[in-house]
Protein backbone atom coordinates (compact mmCIF):
# COMPACT_ATOMS: atom_id res chain seq x y z
CA UNK A 1 0.00 0.00 0.00
CA UNK A 2 1.66 3.61 -1.16
CA UNK A 3 0.91 6.84 -0.50
CA UNK A 4 1.11 8.38 -4.04
CA UNK A 5 1.34 12.14 -5.22
CA UNK A 6 0.89 12.97 -8.66
CA UNK A 7 1.84 16.41 -9.89
CA UNK A 8 1.00 17.99 -6.49
CA UNK A 9 1.89 21.40 -6.55
CA UNK A 10 0.76 24.45 -4.32
CA UNK A 11 0.60 27.90 -5.07
CA UNK A 12 -0.17 30.98 -2.60
CA UNK A 13 -1.31 33.67 -4.93
CA UNK A 14 1.54 34.12 -7.31
CA UNK A 15 4.73 32.57 -5.51
CA UNK A 16 5.16 29.26 -6.30
CA UNK A 17 5.50 27.51 -2.60
CA UNK A 18 5.53 23.81 -4.61
CA UNK A 19 6.46 22.75 -8.11
CA UNK A 20 4.24 19.89 -8.93
CA UNK A 21 6.22 16.71 -7.60
CA UNK A 22 5.42 12.86 -8.43
CA UNK A 23 6.32 10.48 -5.46
CA UNK A 24 4.79 7.33 -4.68
CA UNK A 25 5.98 6.82 -0.77
CA UNK A 26 5.13 2.88 0.43
CA UNK A 27 4.58 1.18 3.76
CA UNK A 28 7.33 0.47 5.92
CA UNK A 29 9.52 3.63 5.16
CA UNK A 30 10.67 6.39 7.27
CA UNK A 31 11.18 9.40 4.58
CA UNK A 32 13.01 12.91 5.65
CA UNK A 33 11.79 15.48 4.01
CA UNK A 34 15.04 17.91 4.17
CA UNK A 35 16.19 20.92 2.62
CA UNK A 36 17.08 24.57 3.58
CA UNK A 37 14.04 27.09 5.05
CA UNK A 38 11.38 27.86 2.35
CA UNK A 39 12.39 25.23 0.09
CA UNK A 40 8.83 23.27 0.31
CA UNK A 41 8.49 20.62 2.98
CA UNK A 42 5.91 22.09 4.70
CA UNK A 43 4.15 22.61 1.96
CA UNK A 44 4.57 19.44 1.00
CA UNK A 45 4.00 17.71 3.88
CA UNK A 46 0.51 19.23 4.58
CA UNK A 47 -0.68 18.89 1.02
CA UNK A 48 -0.02 14.97 1.56
CA UNK A 49 -2.13 15.58 4.36
CA UNK A 50 -4.98 17.07 2.47
CA UNK A 51 -4.99 20.11 4.56
CA UNK A 52 -3.38 22.22 1.85
CA UNK A 53 -5.27 23.33 -1.36
CA UNK A 54 -3.16 22.16 -4.20
CA UNK A 55 -2.75 20.95 -7.80
CA UNK A 56 -2.55 17.19 -8.59
CA UNK A 57 -3.69 14.36 -6.30
CA UNK A 58 -2.66 12.09 -3.77
CA UNK A 59 -4.00 8.65 -3.58
CA UNK A 60 -3.46 5.71 -0.56
CA UNK A 61 -3.67 2.50 -2.68
CA UNK A 62 -5.14 3.67 -5.68
CA UNK A 63 -8.18 6.21 -3.80
CA UNK A 64 -7.97 9.62 -4.37
CA UNK A 65 -7.78 11.12 -0.66
CA UNK A 66 -10.69 13.35 -1.62
CA UNK A 67 -12.91 10.48 -2.30
CA UNK A 68 -12.31 9.22 1.21
CA UNK A 69 -14.86 10.15 4.13
CA UNK A 70 -13.48 12.47 6.16
CA UNK A 71 -13.42 10.07 9.11
CA UNK A 72 -11.78 7.62 7.19
CA UNK A 73 -8.86 9.59 5.98
CA UNK A 74 -8.95 10.57 9.42
CA UNK A 75 -7.91 7.03 10.58
CA UNK A 76 -5.55 6.69 7.67
CA UNK A 77 -3.35 9.82 7.88
CA UNK A 78 -2.03 11.13 11.20
CA UNK A 79 -0.43 14.68 11.21
CA UNK A 80 1.43 16.83 13.18
CA UNK A 81 1.97 20.02 12.69
CA UNK A 82 5.31 22.17 13.30
CA UNK A 83 3.66 24.69 15.94
CA UNK A 84 0.77 22.96 16.98
CA UNK A 85 -1.94 25.26 19.25
CA UNK A 86 -2.80 24.03 22.55
CA UNK A 87 -5.96 26.17 24.12
CA UNK A 88 -7.20 24.29 27.18
CA UNK A 89 -4.80 22.97 29.71
CA UNK A 90 -6.49 19.12 30.03
CA UNK A 91 -4.12 16.72 31.24
CA UNK A 92 -1.08 14.98 28.91
CA UNK A 93 -3.56 11.74 29.06
CA UNK A 94 -6.56 13.55 27.80
CA UNK A 95 -4.85 15.46 25.51
CA UNK A 96 -3.00 12.27 23.86
CA UNK A 97 -7.22 10.96 23.87
CA UNK A 98 -7.71 13.75 21.53
CA UNK A 99 -6.07 11.20 18.86
CA UNK A 100 -8.62 8.84 19.54
CA UNK A 101 -11.59 10.87 18.06
CA UNK A 102 -11.53 9.64 14.57
CA UNK A 103 -12.48 5.90 16.27
CA UNK A 104 -15.12 6.95 18.23
CA UNK A 105 -18.73 7.21 17.96
CA UNK A 106 -20.34 10.43 18.52
CA UNK A 107 -20.80 10.52 22.60
CA UNK A 108 -19.40 6.98 23.36
CA UNK A 109 -16.98 6.55 25.54
CA UNK A 110 -13.65 5.89 25.20
CA UNK A 111 -13.25 1.67 24.07
CA UNK A 112 -10.55 -0.45 25.64
CA UNK A 113 -8.58 0.06 22.49
CA UNK A 114 -8.81 3.88 22.68
CA UNK A 115 -7.43 3.53 26.19
CA UNK A 116 -4.79 1.01 24.77
CA UNK A 117 -3.39 3.21 22.73
CA UNK A 118 -3.35 6.30 24.43
CA UNK A 119 -1.35 4.56 26.98
CA UNK A 120 1.18 2.67 24.12
CA UNK A 121 1.36 6.38 22.70
CA UNK A 122 2.42 7.97 26.26
CA UNK A 123 4.93 5.15 26.75
CA UNK A 124 6.26 5.49 23.14
CA UNK A 125 7.40 9.35 23.67
CA UNK A 126 8.53 8.64 27.42
CA UNK A 127 5.48 10.72 28.96
CA UNK A 128 3.61 8.29 30.89
CA UNK A 129 5.55 9.83 34.08
CA UNK A 130 3.54 12.84 33.69
CA UNK A 131 0.12 11.16 32.18
CA UNK A 132 -1.83 13.12 35.04
CA UNK A 133 -0.22 16.54 34.97
CA UNK A 134 -1.76 19.20 33.35
CA UNK A 135 -0.29 20.18 29.70
CA UNK A 136 0.54 23.95 30.81
CA UNK A 137 2.55 22.62 33.67
CA UNK A 138 5.44 21.04 31.09
CA UNK A 139 8.31 22.13 29.78
CA UNK A 140 8.60 22.97 26.02
CA UNK A 141 10.29 19.80 25.15
CA UNK A 142 8.15 17.71 27.12
CA UNK A 143 4.48 19.38 25.55
CA UNK A 144 6.45 18.50 21.82
CA UNK A 145 6.64 14.45 22.98
CA UNK A 146 2.69 15.15 24.38
CA UNK A 147 1.82 16.51 21.23
CA UNK A 148 3.87 13.51 19.80
CA UNK A 149 2.04 11.04 21.63
CA UNK A 150 -1.42 12.69 20.88
CA UNK A 151 -0.29 11.99 16.76
CA UNK A 152 0.92 8.51 17.46
CA UNK A 153 -2.37 7.74 19.22
CA UNK A 154 -4.11 7.89 16.05
CA UNK A 155 -2.46 4.27 15.02
CA UNK A 156 -2.61 5.36 11.86
CA UNK A 157 -0.86 3.52 9.35
CA UNK A 158 0.29 6.96 7.82
CA UNK A 159 1.98 9.14 9.77
CA UNK A 160 3.45 12.87 8.82
CA UNK A 161 5.33 15.03 11.86
CA UNK A 162 6.37 18.45 10.90
CA UNK A 163 9.96 18.89 12.86
CA UNK A 164 8.98 16.46 15.55
CA UNK A 165 12.61 17.12 17.28
CA UNK A 166 13.39 20.44 17.20
CA UNK A 167 12.00 21.59 20.55
CA UNK A 168 14.52 18.45 22.38
CA UNK A 169 17.52 17.42 24.38
CA UNK A 170 19.67 15.32 22.75
CA UNK A 171 18.17 11.85 24.36
CA UNK A 172 15.26 12.46 23.24
CA UNK A 173 15.86 13.29 20.19
CA UNK A 174 17.22 10.23 19.81
CA UNK A 175 14.78 8.65 21.44
CA UNK A 176 11.78 10.08 19.76
CA UNK A 177 13.72 9.12 16.40
CA UNK A 178 13.95 5.35 17.04
CA UNK A 179 10.22 5.63 18.00
CA UNK A 180 9.25 6.34 14.45
CA UNK A 181 11.77 4.49 12.64
CA UNK A 182 10.37 1.58 15.16
CA UNK A 183 6.27 2.21 14.14
CA UNK A 184 7.66 2.54 10.29
CA UNK A 185 9.58 -0.67 10.80
CA UNK A 186 5.85 -2.13 12.09
CA UNK A 187 4.29 -1.46 9.07
CA UNK A 188 3.51 2.58 8.90
CA UNK A 189 4.51 5.14 6.51
CA UNK A 190 6.15 7.95 8.52
CA UNK A 191 7.17 11.17 6.60
CA UNK A 192 9.10 13.72 8.69
CA UNK A 193 10.58 16.85 7.79
CA UNK A 194 13.80 16.97 9.86
CA UNK A 195 17.09 19.84 10.10
CA UNK A 196 19.48 17.30 11.90
CA UNK A 197 21.44 15.75 9.31
CA UNK A 198 23.25 13.01 11.27
CA UNK A 199 19.64 11.77 12.53
CA UNK A 200 18.43 11.86 8.85
CA UNK A 201 21.48 9.40 7.73
CA UNK A 202 21.16 7.17 10.74
CA UNK A 203 17.04 6.67 11.03
CA UNK A 204 15.81 7.45 7.67
CA UNK A 205 15.49 5.04 5.09
CA UNK A 206 14.73 7.59 2.30
CA UNK A 207 15.30 11.57 1.63
CA UNK A 208 13.48 13.37 -0.31
CA UNK A 209 16.09 16.72 -0.53
CA UNK A 210 14.08 20.07 -1.45
CA UNK A 211 15.19 23.45 -2.36
CA UNK A 212 14.03 26.54 -3.75
CA UNK A 213 9.96 24.57 -4.14
CA UNK A 214 11.21 21.32 -5.94
CA UNK A 215 12.10 18.24 -4.86
CA UNK A 216 16.15 18.17 -6.12
CA UNK A 217 16.89 14.68 -4.80
CA UNK A 218 14.70 11.62 -3.81
CA UNK A 219 17.38 8.76 -2.81
CA UNK A 220 18.89 6.83 0.25
CA UNK A 221 19.83 9.40 2.67
CA UNK A 222 23.68 8.45 2.12
CA UNK A 223 23.48 8.88 -1.27
CA UNK A 224 21.09 12.32 -1.05
CA UNK A 225 22.83 13.52 1.78
CA UNK A 226 26.33 14.23 0.15
CA UNK A 227 29.08 16.78 0.55
CA UNK A 228 28.57 18.37 -2.91
CA UNK A 229 24.38 18.20 -2.77
CA UNK A 230 24.99 20.09 1.02
CA UNK A 231 26.94 22.70 -0.20
CA UNK A 232 24.44 23.51 -3.49
CA UNK A 233 21.55 23.66 -1.41
CA UNK A 234 22.07 24.42 2.10
CA UNK A 235 24.97 26.79 1.15
CA UNK A 236 27.39 24.47 3.97
CA UNK A 237 30.59 23.29 3.39
CA UNK A 238 29.79 19.50 6.03
CA UNK A 239 32.10 17.84 8.03
CA UNK A 240 31.51 14.45 6.85
CA UNK A 241 32.70 11.42 8.54
CA UNK A 242 31.46 8.04 10.12
CA UNK A 243 31.21 6.43 13.46
CA UNK A 244 30.58 2.94 14.45
CA UNK A 245 29.88 2.11 10.55
CA UNK A 246 27.25 5.11 10.23
CA UNK A 247 26.84 8.27 8.90
CA UNK A 248 28.12 11.62 10.60
CA UNK A 249 27.31 14.91 8.87
CA UNK A 250 27.79 18.53 10.94
CA UNK A 251 27.52 21.80 9.03
CA UNK A 252 30.76 23.27 9.25
CA UNK A 253 31.05 26.32 7.01
CA UNK A 254 29.28 28.87 5.77
CA UNK A 255 29.92 29.63 2.04
CA UNK A 256 29.57 32.56 0.17
CA UNK A 257 25.40 33.50 -0.07
CA UNK A 258 23.96 33.16 -3.67
CA UNK B 1 -2.61 -3.82 39.31
CA UNK B 2 -1.84 -3.76 36.08
CA UNK B 3 -0.75 -0.79 33.91
CA UNK B 4 -3.92 -1.45 31.71
CA UNK B 5 -6.26 -1.75 34.63
CA UNK B 6 -4.94 1.96 36.21
CA UNK B 7 -5.35 3.23 32.44
CA UNK B 8 -9.31 1.83 32.65
CA UNK B 9 -9.52 3.05 36.73
CA UNK B 10 -8.98 6.77 35.28
CA UNK B 11 -10.82 6.27 32.68
CA UNK B 12 -14.30 5.25 33.84
CA UNK B 13 -13.30 7.65 37.34
CA UNK B 14 -13.06 10.75 34.58
CA UNK B 15 -16.07 9.82 33.31
CA UNK B 16 -18.11 8.80 36.74
CA UNK B 17 -16.99 12.68 38.05
CA UNK B 18 -18.27 14.38 34.88
CA UNK B 19 -21.82 12.55 35.35
CA UNK B 20 -21.80 13.00 38.83
CA UNK B 21 -21.29 16.53 38.06
CA UNK B 22 -23.80 16.57 36.10
CA UNK B 23 -26.51 14.23 38.25
CA UNK B 24 -25.62 17.33 41.51
CA UNK B 25 -26.29 20.23 38.97
CA UNK B 26 -29.48 18.40 37.89
CA UNK B 27 -30.58 17.70 41.51
CA UNK B 28 -29.68 21.57 42.50
CA UNK B 29 -31.95 22.73 39.05
CA UNK B 30 -35.38 20.57 40.01
CA UNK B 31 -34.99 21.61 43.84
CA UNK B 32 -34.40 25.47 42.45
CA UNK B 33 -37.25 24.64 39.98
CA UNK B 34 -39.52 23.63 43.23
CA UNK B 35 -38.73 26.81 45.43
CA UNK B 36 -39.54 28.73 42.33
CA UNK B 37 -43.04 27.46 42.53
CA UNK B 38 -43.98 27.84 45.95
CA UNK B 39 -42.29 31.70 46.16
CA UNK B 40 -44.27 34.78 44.67
CA UNK B 41 -44.22 38.56 44.74
CA UNK B 42 -46.54 40.83 45.22
CA UNK B 43 -46.16 44.73 45.44
CA UNK B 44 -45.85 44.12 49.40
CA UNK B 45 -42.73 41.99 48.73
CA UNK B 46 -42.31 38.45 48.88
CA UNK B 47 -45.00 35.94 49.28
CA UNK B 48 -45.13 32.07 50.20
CA UNK B 49 -47.49 28.92 48.94
CA UNK B 50 -50.38 29.61 46.60
CA UNK B 51 -52.45 31.80 48.61
CA UNK B 52 -55.76 29.05 48.80
CA UNK B 53 -56.74 26.53 46.97
CA UNK B 54 -58.77 28.39 44.33
CA UNK B 55 -56.37 30.25 43.45
CA UNK B 56 -54.04 27.81 43.66
CA UNK B 57 -54.08 26.30 39.50
CA UNK B 58 -54.01 29.64 38.55
CA UNK B 59 -51.68 31.00 40.23
CA UNK B 60 -49.21 28.04 39.30
CA UNK B 61 -49.80 27.54 35.73
CA UNK B 62 -50.29 31.27 34.66
CA UNK B 63 -47.52 32.92 36.54
CA UNK B 64 -44.99 30.41 38.61
CA UNK B 65 -44.67 27.96 36.24
CA UNK B 66 -44.00 29.94 32.93
CA UNK B 67 -41.25 31.61 35.11
CA UNK B 68 -39.64 29.44 36.29
CA UNK B 69 -39.52 27.09 32.96
CA UNK B 70 -38.40 30.11 31.32
CA UNK B 71 -35.58 30.37 34.01
CA UNK B 72 -34.25 27.19 33.73
CA UNK B 73 -34.25 27.22 29.77
CA UNK B 74 -32.90 30.30 28.97
CA UNK B 75 -30.78 29.69 31.99
CA UNK B 76 -29.37 26.67 30.31
CA UNK B 77 -29.31 28.12 27.05
CA UNK B 78 -26.99 30.74 27.73
CA UNK B 79 -25.10 28.12 29.86
CA UNK B 80 -24.92 25.80 26.84
CA UNK B 81 -23.87 28.43 24.10
CA UNK B 82 -21.76 30.30 26.39
CA UNK B 83 -19.48 26.88 26.97
CA UNK B 84 -19.79 26.11 23.26
CA UNK B 85 -18.69 29.29 22.51
CA UNK B 86 -15.80 29.53 24.51
CA UNK B 87 -14.85 26.67 22.90
CA UNK B 88 -14.97 27.40 19.38
CA UNK B 89 -13.14 30.84 19.83
CA UNK B 90 -11.00 28.73 22.49
CA UNK B 91 -11.23 31.99 25.01
CA UNK B 92 -12.40 31.73 28.36
CA UNK B 93 -14.08 35.41 27.95
CA UNK B 94 -16.42 34.38 25.45
CA UNK B 95 -20.32 34.73 25.56
CA UNK B 96 -23.27 35.53 24.06
CA UNK B 97 -23.98 38.90 25.41
CA UNK B 98 -20.47 39.62 24.97
CA UNK B 99 -19.75 38.42 21.04
CA UNK B 100 -22.59 41.06 20.31
CA UNK B 101 -25.05 37.60 19.54
CA UNK B 102 -27.98 39.17 22.61
CA UNK B 103 -27.68 42.53 21.59
CA UNK B 104 -28.31 42.01 17.81
CA UNK B 105 -30.89 39.85 19.19
CA UNK B 106 -32.32 42.84 21.14
CA UNK B 107 -31.82 44.86 18.45
CA UNK B 108 -33.57 42.47 16.00
CA UNK B 109 -36.84 42.70 18.74
CA UNK B 110 -36.30 46.28 18.90
CA UNK B 111 -37.55 46.99 14.94
CA UNK B 112 -40.15 44.69 15.77
CA UNK B 113 -41.53 46.16 18.55
CA UNK B 114 -40.96 49.47 16.61
CA UNK B 115 -42.74 49.10 13.64
CA UNK B 116 -45.55 47.45 15.94
CA UNK B 117 -45.48 44.13 14.70
CA UNK B 118 -45.14 42.71 17.82
CA UNK B 119 -48.76 42.19 19.14
CA UNK B 120 -50.19 41.49 15.39
CA UNK B 121 -48.27 38.20 14.97
CA UNK B 122 -46.44 36.76 17.75
CA UNK B 123 -44.09 34.49 15.89
CA UNK B 124 -42.66 38.19 14.19
CA UNK B 125 -40.54 39.40 17.67
CA UNK B 126 -38.99 35.55 18.40
CA UNK B 127 -38.47 36.00 13.85
CA UNK B 128 -36.41 39.35 14.56
CA UNK B 129 -34.62 38.35 17.47
CA UNK B 130 -32.84 35.62 15.82
CA UNK B 131 -32.53 37.48 12.77
CA UNK B 132 -30.70 39.73 14.57
CA UNK B 133 -28.56 37.26 16.76
CA UNK B 134 -27.55 35.53 13.27
CA UNK B 135 -26.71 38.81 11.34
CA UNK B 136 -24.50 39.38 14.79
CA UNK B 137 -22.51 36.15 15.02
CA UNK B 138 -22.14 36.13 11.02
CA UNK B 139 -20.36 39.66 11.97
CA UNK B 140 -18.19 38.67 14.44
CA UNK B 141 -17.05 35.36 12.30
CA UNK B 142 -16.66 37.34 9.36
CA UNK B 143 -14.16 40.19 11.56
CA UNK B 144 -12.48 37.74 14.03
CA UNK B 145 -14.08 34.35 14.17
CA UNK B 146 -11.25 32.32 11.98
CA UNK B 147 -8.18 33.19 13.50
CA UNK B 148 -9.58 33.16 17.08
CA UNK B 149 -7.37 35.02 18.45
CA UNK B 150 -8.27 36.54 22.19
CA UNK B 151 -7.83 40.26 21.19
CA UNK B 152 -9.30 40.18 18.01
CA UNK B 153 -13.04 38.23 18.96
CA UNK B 154 -13.38 40.59 21.91
CA UNK B 155 -12.96 43.68 20.27
CA UNK B 156 -15.25 42.58 17.49
CA UNK B 157 -17.28 41.80 19.92
CA UNK B 158 -17.14 44.94 21.22
CA UNK B 159 -17.85 46.91 17.66
CA UNK B 160 -20.46 44.92 17.33
CA UNK B 161 -22.45 44.86 20.77
CA UNK B 162 -21.54 48.94 20.40
CA UNK B 163 -23.43 49.01 16.68
CA UNK B 164 -26.08 46.95 17.79
CA UNK B 165 -26.94 48.94 20.92
CA UNK B 166 -26.49 52.34 18.68
CA UNK B 167 -29.13 51.20 16.32
CA UNK B 168 -31.42 50.45 19.01
CA UNK B 169 -31.00 54.03 20.13
CA UNK B 170 -31.92 55.34 16.98
CA UNK B 171 -35.22 53.20 17.06
CA UNK B 172 -35.43 54.55 20.59
CA UNK B 173 -34.67 57.90 19.30
CA UNK B 174 -37.54 57.48 16.19
CA UNK B 175 -39.78 55.95 18.48
CA UNK B 176 -43.79 56.54 17.71
CA UNK B 177 -44.65 57.39 21.05
CA UNK B 178 -42.57 57.95 24.76
CA UNK B 179 -44.70 54.82 25.62
CA UNK B 180 -43.67 52.67 23.34
CA UNK B 181 -40.24 53.61 23.97
CA UNK B 182 -40.39 53.21 27.37
CA UNK B 183 -41.60 49.60 26.50
CA UNK B 184 -38.74 48.72 23.92
CA UNK B 185 -36.27 49.77 27.30
CA UNK B 186 -38.56 47.66 30.22
CA UNK B 187 -38.34 44.64 27.98
CA UNK B 188 -34.70 44.70 26.86
CA UNK B 189 -33.90 45.06 30.57
CA UNK B 190 -34.56 41.04 30.63
CA UNK B 191 -36.78 39.70 32.81
CA UNK B 192 -38.93 36.77 33.71
CA UNK B 193 -41.97 38.33 35.51
CA UNK B 194 -45.31 38.20 33.28
CA UNK B 195 -44.50 35.66 30.64
CA UNK B 196 -47.07 33.11 29.89
CA UNK B 197 -46.94 29.36 28.93
CA UNK B 198 -47.46 31.25 24.96
CA UNK B 199 -43.76 32.46 25.79
CA UNK B 200 -42.61 28.90 26.57
CA UNK B 201 -43.97 27.25 23.54
CA UNK B 202 -42.57 30.23 21.63
CA UNK B 203 -39.17 29.94 22.55
CA UNK B 204 -38.58 26.42 22.80
CA UNK B 205 -39.07 25.35 19.29
CA UNK B 206 -36.14 27.60 18.02
CA UNK B 207 -34.15 26.51 21.37
CA UNK B 208 -34.60 22.96 20.95
CA UNK B 209 -33.04 22.82 17.42
CA UNK B 210 -29.89 25.14 18.63
CA UNK B 211 -29.46 23.16 21.23
CA UNK B 212 -29.06 19.75 18.93
CA UNK B 213 -26.82 22.06 16.38
CA UNK B 214 -24.57 23.04 19.38
CA UNK B 215 -24.38 19.14 20.81
CA UNK B 216 -23.37 18.09 17.38
CA UNK B 217 -20.44 20.21 17.40
CA UNK B 218 -19.29 18.56 20.71
CA UNK B 219 -16.38 16.39 19.02
CA UNK B 220 -15.09 19.08 16.85
CA UNK B 221 -15.21 21.47 20.03
CA UNK B 222 -12.38 19.32 21.60
CA UNK B 223 -10.81 18.76 18.39
CA UNK B 224 -10.71 22.46 18.24
CA UNK B 225 -8.08 22.06 21.17
CA UNK B 226 -5.56 21.09 18.99
CA UNK B 227 -5.65 24.49 16.85
CA UNK B 228 -7.65 24.14 13.05
CA UNK B 229 -5.08 22.40 11.13
CA UNK B 230 -4.55 19.11 13.68
CA UNK B 231 -8.72 19.25 14.33
CA UNK B 232 -9.04 18.91 10.21
CA UNK B 233 -6.27 16.26 10.36
CA UNK B 234 -8.71 14.37 12.80
CA UNK B 235 -11.84 14.26 10.49
CA UNK B 236 -13.50 17.40 11.74
CA UNK B 237 -13.66 20.32 9.75
CA UNK B 238 -13.44 23.33 11.79
CA UNK B 239 -15.70 25.22 9.51
CA UNK B 240 -18.66 22.74 9.70
CA UNK B 241 -17.88 23.57 13.75
CA UNK B 242 -17.97 26.93 13.32
CA UNK B 243 -21.38 27.23 11.83
CA UNK B 244 -22.71 24.50 14.31
CA UNK B 245 -21.91 26.71 16.91
CA UNK B 246 -22.86 29.94 15.40
CA UNK B 247 -26.13 28.43 14.15
CA UNK B 248 -26.96 26.78 17.07
CA UNK B 249 -26.39 30.06 19.56
CA UNK B 250 -28.03 32.14 17.13
CA UNK B 251 -31.27 29.85 16.95
CA UNK B 252 -31.17 29.28 20.93
CA UNK B 253 -30.04 32.56 21.85
CA UNK B 254 -32.37 34.41 19.66
CA UNK B 255 -35.13 32.69 21.31
CA UNK B 256 -34.37 33.33 24.78
CA UNK B 257 -33.76 36.84 24.07
CA UNK B 258 -36.80 37.15 22.24
CA UNK B 259 -39.20 36.21 25.16
CA UNK B 260 -37.09 37.11 28.26
CA UNK B 261 -34.69 40.32 26.85
CA UNK B 262 -31.18 40.56 27.33
CA UNK B 263 -29.85 38.52 30.13
CA UNK B 264 -26.35 38.91 30.49
CA UNK B 265 -23.15 36.87 32.17
CA UNK B 266 -24.37 33.82 32.99
CA UNK B 267 -23.20 32.11 29.68
CA UNK B 268 -19.66 33.65 30.62
CA UNK B 269 -19.74 32.98 34.63
CA UNK B 270 -20.94 29.64 34.47
CA UNK B 271 -18.78 27.61 32.07
CA UNK B 272 -15.88 29.06 33.64
CA UNK B 273 -16.84 28.23 37.19
CA UNK B 274 -16.83 24.33 35.80
CA UNK B 275 -14.74 24.28 33.29
CA UNK B 276 -11.83 22.93 35.87
CA UNK B 277 -14.29 20.08 37.17
CA UNK B 278 -14.25 18.46 34.16
CA UNK B 279 -10.83 18.34 32.96
CA UNK B 280 -11.21 21.33 30.87
CA UNK B 281 -12.74 19.45 27.83
CA UNK B 282 -15.00 21.39 25.78
CA UNK B 283 -17.43 18.86 25.17
CA UNK B 284 -17.88 17.26 28.70
CA UNK B 285 -18.18 21.13 29.84
CA UNK B 286 -21.48 21.40 27.57
CA UNK B 287 -24.04 19.25 29.70
CA UNK B 288 -22.80 20.66 33.16
CA UNK B 289 -22.92 24.01 31.81
CA UNK B 290 -26.59 23.80 30.50
CA UNK B 291 -27.26 22.42 33.86
CA UNK B 292 -25.29 25.00 36.06
CA UNK B 293 -26.94 28.05 33.63
CA UNK B 294 -30.41 26.65 34.75
CA UNK B 295 -29.60 26.28 38.32
CA UNK B 296 -27.92 29.95 38.20
CA UNK B 297 -30.65 32.02 36.40
CA UNK B 298 -33.60 30.17 38.19
CA UNK B 299 -31.53 31.29 41.88
CA UNK B 300 -31.24 34.66 40.70
CA UNK B 301 -34.69 34.80 40.03
CA UNK B 302 -35.76 33.52 43.12
CA UNK B 303 -33.66 36.27 44.97
CA UNK B 304 -35.62 38.56 43.05
CA UNK B 305 -38.66 37.79 44.44
CA UNK B 306 -37.20 37.60 48.19
CA UNK B 307 -35.83 41.25 47.54
CA UNK B 308 -37.76 43.83 49.90
CA UNK B 309 -41.33 45.53 49.12
CA UNK B 310 -40.50 48.29 46.19
CA UNK B 311 -39.92 47.52 42.68
CA UNK B 312 -39.30 44.13 41.15
CA UNK B 313 -35.23 44.18 39.97
CA UNK B 314 -35.14 42.83 36.23
CA UNK B 315 -33.02 39.80 35.62
CA UNK B 316 -31.11 41.12 33.31
CA UNK B 317 -30.09 44.12 35.51
CA UNK B 318 -29.23 41.32 38.56
CA UNK B 319 -27.29 39.08 36.11
CA UNK B 320 -25.37 42.30 34.97
CA UNK B 321 -24.62 43.57 38.69
CA UNK B 322 -22.74 40.13 39.49
CA UNK B 323 -21.29 39.37 36.17
CA UNK B 324 -19.57 42.55 35.28
CA UNK B 325 -17.37 42.54 38.83
CA UNK B 326 -16.86 38.84 37.50
CA UNK B 327 -15.82 39.57 33.95
CA UNK B 328 -13.30 42.13 35.41
CA UNK B 329 -12.44 39.59 37.92
CA UNK B 330 -11.26 37.61 35.28
CA UNK B 331 -9.59 39.93 32.75
CA UNK B 332 -7.41 40.85 35.63
CA UNK B 333 -5.80 37.70 36.81
CA UNK B 334 -6.34 36.17 33.11
CA UNK B 335 -4.30 33.29 33.18
CA UNK B 336 -1.65 32.71 30.03
CA UNK B 337 -2.69 29.24 29.57
CA UNK B 338 -5.80 29.69 28.69
CA UNK B 339 -4.63 32.02 25.35
CA UNK B 340 -1.28 29.79 24.64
Amino acid sequence: MTLAARDVGVTYGSRIALQPVTVELARGELVALVGPNGAGKTSLLRALAGLLPHSGTVAWSGDPLDSLAARARARLIAYLPQTPSLHWPMTARDLVGLGRLPHRAFGAAPSEDDRSATAWALEQTETTAFAERSVDRLSSGERARVLLARALAVRAPVLLVDEPIAALDPYHQLQVMSTLRGYAADGALVVAVLHDLSLVARFSTRVLLLDGGTVVDDDRPERALNARALERHYRVEPFVTTHEGEPLIVPWRRLTPR
Amino acid sequence: MTAGSQVAAHGTREARGGWRLSGALGVLAIAAAGASLVIGRTSGGPTFGFGGPDLAPIVLTEIRLPRTLLALLVGGTLGLCGAALQGLLRNPLAEPGLLGASSGAAFGAVIVFYFGLAGADSLALPAGAVAGSLVALAALYGLAGRRGDFLTVVLAGIAINAFAAALTSLALNFAPSPYAALEILFWMLGSLADRSLVHVALALPLMVPGWLLVIAAARGLDALTLGEDTAASLGLDPRRTQWLVIGGTALAVGGAVAVTGVVGFVGLVVPHLLRGRVGQHPSRLLLPSFLGGAVLTAVADIAIRLMPPGPELKLGVVTALLGAPFFLHLIVRARPAGGA
